[in-house]
C-alpha cells in the first residue's frame, strides 16, 4: 500500500474502447397512490431520462441537490431499484434483462457503498461475521474465510483485532471503511459510491477519500461517485455530470466543468459553494437562485430549469422545448438552448 | 459586512465555561474552559468537528441543557450585557430567550411543531413576549414572513410546516427568531441540512438581517466555507477547548494552531484539484477521557516534547490567540 | 498521510470487571456458587446462583428418598430429577466460568445483546422479577420433590375438610380435604406451562408471518395482514367456548387455541419493524451483495426486529396466565380435579368467608407471577432499546 504523501499518477483512461457501464434513457418513476384501492394518481419522476457512459478505471461524479435523482440513478443502474424505462449495459450485458442468477453474478462485479455509516452495517453482526457472510454466499475465500476477512480489514486501514468487534464500537470514519471492506469482499470491478463521506467530519472525510483513491489505483476500480459536495466531486472525479430534476444537465471533464460551466444551473451551483477564502468573498461573482426546486411529480414543461434560470437570453423556447444535450468536440455537453461560453 | 473594528461593545462574554455531563461511564467534559466574546453587530463563528463542544456551548448560553445530566461548573461565567446568566432564575432565562437572545437550529423540520400553522407559531412568540393580540400578531407574522423572503406570505401563514420546503422552513424559523428583535441570534448549523443553492440564500438573508436589525450573530458550524463567507471573527474549538481565535482573515490566511491548519488542508479545493488530500489522522477523542497534555498531540504532525503538558491559550495580539506552545516564539 | 490507526471510541464498562476479581473468588465459587458475585455487589446474579444451589441442595438433603425413587417414577418425576441435576450443574458451572472470565472481561467485541444484558442487570426491580420467575419455574418443575402431599389425595373428609393452616397442611385444606399447598404447587405447572407454550407458539408464527409480510410487501403483505385482521376480530372467548363445546376440554386444547389466537399482535409488531428495517442501508447492502431473500429475512431482519418481540412475549406470558385463570374460573379451562390457579380461585369462592385461604393463595400466586413478568418485560424494554440505554 501507499506510504503517506506519495502520489502516483492515475493511469491514463482509454475511452476509445467499449464503456464498462452504458446508460441510455434511464427512467425511474415512483407511482403516487391514493385512496383505499391504491389508485395511481401521479408519478414522481425521480429519474427522467439519463444517459451516460463510464469507462474502465474512470470516476464519474454525479452531483446535484437533494431530490435531483442522483441516488435513485445509482440504485437503478445496479437494479437495487427496478428501472421504469431505458437501458443499462454493464460490460456489454443488458442489466435489465438479467435473470436471478445473472443478477447474482452482476452483484459480484458491481458493488454499492452507502452514505450512512450508522445505518449501513447490521448492528447485531460482528465485523468478521459480516465479511465472512459475503464471502460464503459467493463461494469466495476458500477454507480460510477469516484470514481473507482480516486481509480486507487491513486493506481498508483497519487492524486485524477489529474482526471480532461490533459496528457500534467504531467511529463514523471507521464504519465507512467497514462498508468499503464489505463492498470489496466480492472483488468487484465497479463501485457505486453514494455520498460515501458526506456524513463524516472534514478531517475524516479526507482520510476516506484518500483510501478510495488508493484502492482505485491499486485494484483498477471504476467509480460512480454520487455526492452533493462540488469541491469534493471535482477532487475525485475524472468527469462530472450535474443533475437537476431527474435529468443530467451538463457533463464535462471535471477541470473544464469547474472553470467553464456552460449550463446556467451549473454556473449558479458553483457560485453558491461557500469557499474557504474570506479575502475573495467581497468581489466574487455570486448567482443566488430564487425559489425552490419544483416538485418532480410535476416538472415544468420544456427545460426543467427555466422557472429559476437567470440566463439573460432565456425566451419562450425554454418553456416549451426540452433542450437536448449535445456534446461538443471537447467532450463537454450542456442541455441548454443558450449555453454560456467563455469568450 | 462590518469589520471587527467597527463592531460595538461586548454583548455576550463567556469566560471559563465548563459544562460537564455526568454519565454512567464517567464525567464527560464536553465544554472544558471556553472563553470568548460576541460584540454588537458582529458575526462570530464557532467552528469545529462533531464532539468538539460547540453546540453544548451555545445551549449553555441559553440555559437549554437539562441539568442533570449537564452541570455548569463553578467559576463559569456567561455575561449578557453585563448580566450574569450562570445561576440566573428559570424565569429570567425564559424572559431572555426569544426576546433578547434567539436561536435557530439545524433541523428546521423538528424545530417547528407539526400540528400548528406557521402563523400561529410565529404569533405565539409575539403574543408571549410582546403582548400582542391575535389580530396584530397575525399581521406581524405576515410582515415577518415577507421580511425573510417567503413568497405569498398571506397564504403561507396558514400552512403547516410539512407543506413547506426545507429552505422555507428555515426562513420561518428565522422569522420566529426575529419576532422580538433580539440583540443576539445564535445560529447552530443553520444551513447544514440545506442544499448549496438554498444555503446561499439563507446565508445572504442572515447577513442582510444582521445589518438591518443591528443584531449580533453567533454562528456555530463545522463548515469552514460557511465561516469564510459570513463571519467577522472565528473561534476554533477542539476537544472542549478553544484552540485558536482571530479575525476570519487571520484564521484562513495565517492559521497558527496545527489543528486549524489541518482542517484547512483537508478541504478539497475547487480551485486546486488533483492534489492528494492532506487528512488529519485519527478521530476526535472521547470527552470522558480527553488526552493528557495537549489534547491534539495524538493527531498532530508536529507533536514532540513540550506537548506533554496542558497547553495554555497564548495571546498573539488583539483578539488573536492559539493553544500551542510553538506559537510563542 | 494515509490511514493512520484511528482511536476506537470504546465503550468503557465501569464497575463490572472489578466486582468478581478478588482473591479466592474461584475457591469460593466452587463451594458456594454465586457468593463471590454477591460479595462483589452484584446481588442479582449472585442471589440467583446461590439460591438455586442452596435450594437444590436442600431438596436433595430433605427429600433424598423421593429423589432416589424418581429414577423409576413417572415422566413428571424424571423431569423433576433432570431439572434438579441440571440446575445444580448450571449454577455451579455458570458461577465458576463467570468468576474465571471476569478477569479478562470483554471491553471490545461487545455485542448489542451483551450490552442489553449489562443494562438489564443494573435494573434492580427487573432483576428481582427475573429471580421470582426463575424460582417459579424451578419450583413448578421440581414439584414432585417439594409438594408435601399428592394434590388429588382426599384425606379424611370428616376431620380434614376446610382446615386452616397447620404444620401438616401449611396452607390448609379445601372442601375435598386436599392439601392446598400441594395443589398450588402442581397448579403452578399448569398455569406457567400454558403461558410459556402458548406464547412460544404465537411468537414463532407471528414473527415468521410478520417478517414475510413486511419484507415482500404488496399482495403477500395484504393477504397476511387481512388474515391477521380476521383472526383479531374473531372473539377469542366465543371461539374457545365453541371449540370446548365440540371437543373435550384439555390443557393441550387450551394451549393450542391460545397459541393460535395470540400471534397476530406479534405479527403486527414484527411487520412494522421489518418495514422500517427494510429501508435501512444494511438491508439494501445485503441485497446489493446478492444474498438470497431467505438469508436476508433470517439473518438480517429478524434478529433486528426481535427486541420488541421479546418484550411483548414476556408481557404476553403474564397476560396468558391471567387469561387461563379467567377461562378456568369460568369452567372453560382446565377441568377438575387437575389443579390450576384459576380453578382453585373459582372453587374457593363459595367458602370465601369461612375458608379465606382457598382463593387467597392461588390469587396471590397469580398476582405475583404476572407482576414479575411485567417487571421483567419493562426491564427488557429499557435494556433492549439502544435509545434508552444511555
Amino acid at each position: 500500500m501507499l506510504e503517506s504523501g506519495v502520489v502516483s499518477a492515475k493511469p491514463h483512461i482509454d475511452r476509445s474502447g467499449p464503456p464498462l457501464l452504458s446508460v441510455r434513457g434511464l427512467k425511474k418513476h415512483f407511482p403516487i397512490r391514493k385512496g383505499t384501492f391504491g389508485r395511481v394518481v401521479g408519478q414522481v419522476k425521480a429519474v427522467d431520462g439519463v444517459d451516460f457512459d463510464l469507462w474502465p478505471g474512470e470516476t464519474l461524479g454525479l452531483v446535484g441537490e437533494s431530490g435531483c435523482g442522483k441516488s435513485t440513478t445509482g440504485r437503478a443502474v445496479l437494479r437495487l431499484l427496478e428501472p421504469t424505462d431505458g437501458s443499462v449495459h454493464f460490460d456489454g450485458d443488458d442489466v435489465r434483462a438479467l435473470d436471478k442468477e445473472g443478477l447474482r453474478k452482476l452483484r459480484r462485479r458491481a458493488q454499492f457503498v452507502f452514505q450512512d455509516p450508522f445505518g449501513s452495517l447490521n448492528p447485531r453482526m460482528s465485523v468478521g461475521a459480516m465479511l465472512e457472510e459475503a464471502l460464503k454466499v459467493h463461494g469466495l475465500g476458500g477454507p480460510n474465510r477469516r484470514d481473507r476477512a482480516v486481509e480486507l480489514l487491513e486493506r481498508v486501514g483497519l487492524r486485524s483485532e477489529h474482526v471480532d468487534r461490533y459496528p457500534h464500537e467504531f467511529s463514523g470514519g471507521q464504519r465507512q471503511r467497514l462498508g468499503i471492506a464489505r463492498a470489496l469482499s466480492v472483488e468487484p470491478d465497479f463501485l457505486v459510491l453514494d455520498e460515501p463521506v458526506s456524513a463524516l467530519d472534514v478531517s475524516v472525510q479526507a482520510q476516506v477519500v484518500n483510501l478510495l483513491e488508493d484502492l482505485q489505483r491499486e485494484l483498477g476500480l471504476t467509480y460512480l461517485f454520487i455526492a452533493h459536495d462540488l469541491a469534493l466531486v471535482e477532487h475525485v472525479s475524472d468527469r462530472v455530470s450535474v443533475m437537476y430534476l431527474g435529468r443530467i444537465v451538463e457533463t464535462a471533464f471535471s477541470h473544464d466543468l469547474y472553470r467553464d460551466p456552460r449550463h446556467p444551473y451549473t454556473h449558479a451551483l458553483l457560485s453558491a459553494v461557500p469557499r474557504p477564502d474570506p479575502a475573495g468573498r467581497e468581489d466574487r461573482e455570486r448567482v443566488v437562485l430564487t425559489g425552490d426546486v419544483p416538485s418532480p411529480s410535476d416538472p415544468p414543461p420544456g427545460c426543467p430549469f427555466h422557472p429559476r434560470c437567470p440566463n439573460p437570453r432565456k425566451d419562450g423556447r425554454c418553456s416549451t422545448v426540452y433542450p437536448g444535450a449535445e456534446t461538443a468536440g471537447d467532450g463537454h455537453s450542456a442541455a441548454c438552448h443558450y449555453p454560456y461560453f467563455k469568450v | 459586512m462590518s469589520d471587527a473594528q467597527t463592531a460595538g461593545a461586548s454583548l455576550l462574554a463567556v469566560s471559563d465555561l465548563r459544562t460537564w455531563f455526568h454519565t454512567d461511564q464517567g464525567v464527560a467534559r464536553a465544554v472544558d474552559g471556553v472563553s470568548f466574546e460576541v460584540r454588537g453587530r458582529e458575526t462570530l463563528g464557532i467552528v469545529g468537528e462533531s464532539g468538539c463542544g460547540k453546540t453544548v456551548t451555545s445551549l449553555s448560553v441559553l440555559g437549554l441543557l437539562p441539568q442533570p445530566p449537564a452541570k455548569i461548573q463553578e467559576g463559569s461565567s456567561i455575561r449578557f450585557e453585563g448580566e450574569e446568566l450562570v445561576g440566573a432564575s428559570t424565569k429570567r432565562m425564559r424572559a431572555l430567550r426569544g426576546n433578547e437572545i434567539s436561536m435557530i437550529f439545524q433541523e428546521p423540520m423538528s424545530s417547528l411543531n407539526p400540528v400548528y400553522k406557521v402563523g400561529d407559531q410565529i404569533g405565539e412568540a409575539l403574543r408571549l413576549h410582546r403582548g400582542m393580540n391575535k389580530r396584530a400578531s397575525r399581521a406581524e407574522a405576515v410582515r415577518l414572513l415577507t421580511e425573510v423572503g417567503i413568497p405569498e406570505p398571506d397564504r403561507r401563514v396558514d400552512e403547516y410546516p410539512h407543506q413547506l420546503s426545507g429552505g422555507m422552513r428555515q426562513r420561518v424559523m428565522i422569522a420566529m427568531a426575529l419576532s422580538c428583535e433580539p440583540q443576539l441570534l445564535i445560529a447552530d448549523e443553520p444551513t447544514t441540512a440545506l442544499d448549496v443553492t438554498i444555503q446561499a440564500q439563507i446565508l445572504e438573508l442572515l447577513a442582510s438581517l444582521r445589518d438591518s436589525h443591528g443584531m449580533a450573530v453567533l454562528l456555530i458550524t463545522h463548515d469552514l466555507g460557511v465561516v469564510a463567507e459570513v463571519c467577522d471573527r472565528v473561534v476554533v474549538m477542539y476537544a472542549g477547548q478553544v484552540v485558536e481565535t482571530g479575525t476570519v482573515h487571520e484564521i484562513f490566511q495565517d492559521p497558527q494552531h496545527p489543528y486549524t491548519r489541518g482542517l484547512l488542508d483537508s478541504l478539497p479545493s475547487v480551485d486546486d484539484p488533483g492534489q492528494r488530500l492532506r487528512s488529519i489522522p485519527g478521530t476526535v477523542p472521547n470527552p470522558i477521557a480527553w488526552p493528557h497534555g495537549c489534547r491534539f498531540k495524538d493527531r498532530c504532525s508536529l507533536a514532540g516534547p513540550g506537548c506533554e503538558k496542558p497547553q495554555d491559550l497564548v495571546e498573539l495580539g488583539v483578539d488573536r490567540a492559539a493553544r500551542c506552545w510553538r506559537v510563542e516564539s | 498521510m494515509s490511514r493512520g490507526p484511528e482511536t476506537v471510541v470504546e465503550q468503557p464498562v465501569s464497575g463490572y470487571a472489578a466486582s468478581a476479581r478478588r482473591p479466592g473468588g474461584r475457591g469460593l465459587s466452587a463451594v458456594l456458587p454465586g457468593l463471590p458475585q454477591l460479595l462483589g455487589g452484584r446481588w442479582g446474579t449472585g442471589a440467583m446462583a446461590l439460591l438455586t444451589w442452596l435450594g437444590m441442595g436442600l431438596i436433595l438433603a430433605a427429600r433424598s428418598d423421593r429423589v432416589l425413587a424418581a429414577t423409576a417414577g413417572g415422566w413428571d418425576q424424571r423431569v423433576a430429577l433432570a431439572t434438579l441435576l441440571l440446575a445444580l450443574l448450571a449454577s455451579w458451572i455458570w458461577s465458576w466460568r463467570e468468576v474465571a472470565e471476569a478477569d479478562r472481561l470483554k471491553t471490545v467485541g461487545v455485542s448489542q445483546w451483551d450490552l442489553a444484558v449489562r443494562a438489564f442487570s443494573k435494573n434492580r426491580t427487573a432483576v428481582a422479577g427475573m429471580i421470582v420467575i426463575v424460582g417459579l419455574y424451578l419450583v413448578a418443575l421440581l414439584t414432585p420433590f417439594i409438594a408435601p402431599h399428592d394434590p388429588n389425595t382426599q384425606y379424611d373428609l370428616l376431620t380434614n375438610r376446610l382446615v386452616g393452616m397447620s404444620a401438616e397442611h401449611p396452607l390448609g385444606t379445601d372442601q375435598f380435604a386436599r392439601d392446598v399447598l400441594s395443589r398450588l404447587l402442581y397448579g403452578a405447572r399448569i398455569s406457567l406451562s400454558i403461558g410459556f407454550v402458548a406464547v412460544g407458539i404465537s411468537v414463532t408464527i407471528g414473527t415468521l408471518l410478520g417478517a414475510i409480510a413486511g419484507f415482500f410487501g404488496g399482495f403477500i403483505d395484504g393477504a397476511i395482514m387481512r388474515f391477521v385482521d380476521m383472526v383479531i376480530s374473531f372473539p377469542r372467548l366465543i371461539l374457545l367456548i365453541t371449540i370446548i363445546a365440540i371437543f373435550e376440554p384439555s390443557i393441550f386444547l387450551i394451549i393450542t387455541v391460545l397459541g393460535l389466537t395470540l400471534w397476530p399482535s406479534t405479527a403486527r409488531i414484527v411487520r412494522g419493524e421489518v418495514l422500517s428495517l427494510r429501508e435501512r442501508e444494511f438491508v439494501q447492502a445485503a441485497e446489493a451483495l446478492g444474498y438470497p431473500k431467505k438469508r436476508i429475512i433470517l439473518r438480517h431482519l429478524i434478529p433486528n426486529a426481535l427486541a420488541p418481540v421479546i418484550v411483548a412475549a414476556t408481557l404476553g406470558i403474564g397476560n396468558t396466565i391471567v387469561l387461563e385463570a379467567g377461562l378456568s374460573f369460568l369452567g372453560l379451562g382446565v377441568q377438575p380435579p387437575t389443579p390450576s390457579w384459576g380453578t382453585m380461585v373459582a372453587a374457593g369462592r363459595n367458602n370465601l368467608l369461612g375458608a379465606w385461604w382457598l382463593s387467597t393463595f392461588p390469587g396471590l400466586a397469580i398476582v405475583f407471577t404476572v407482576l414479575s413478568f411485567n417487571l421483567v418485560g419493562d426491564g427488557l424494554r429499557d435494556a433492549l432499546d439502544p435509545r434508552l440505554r444511555s
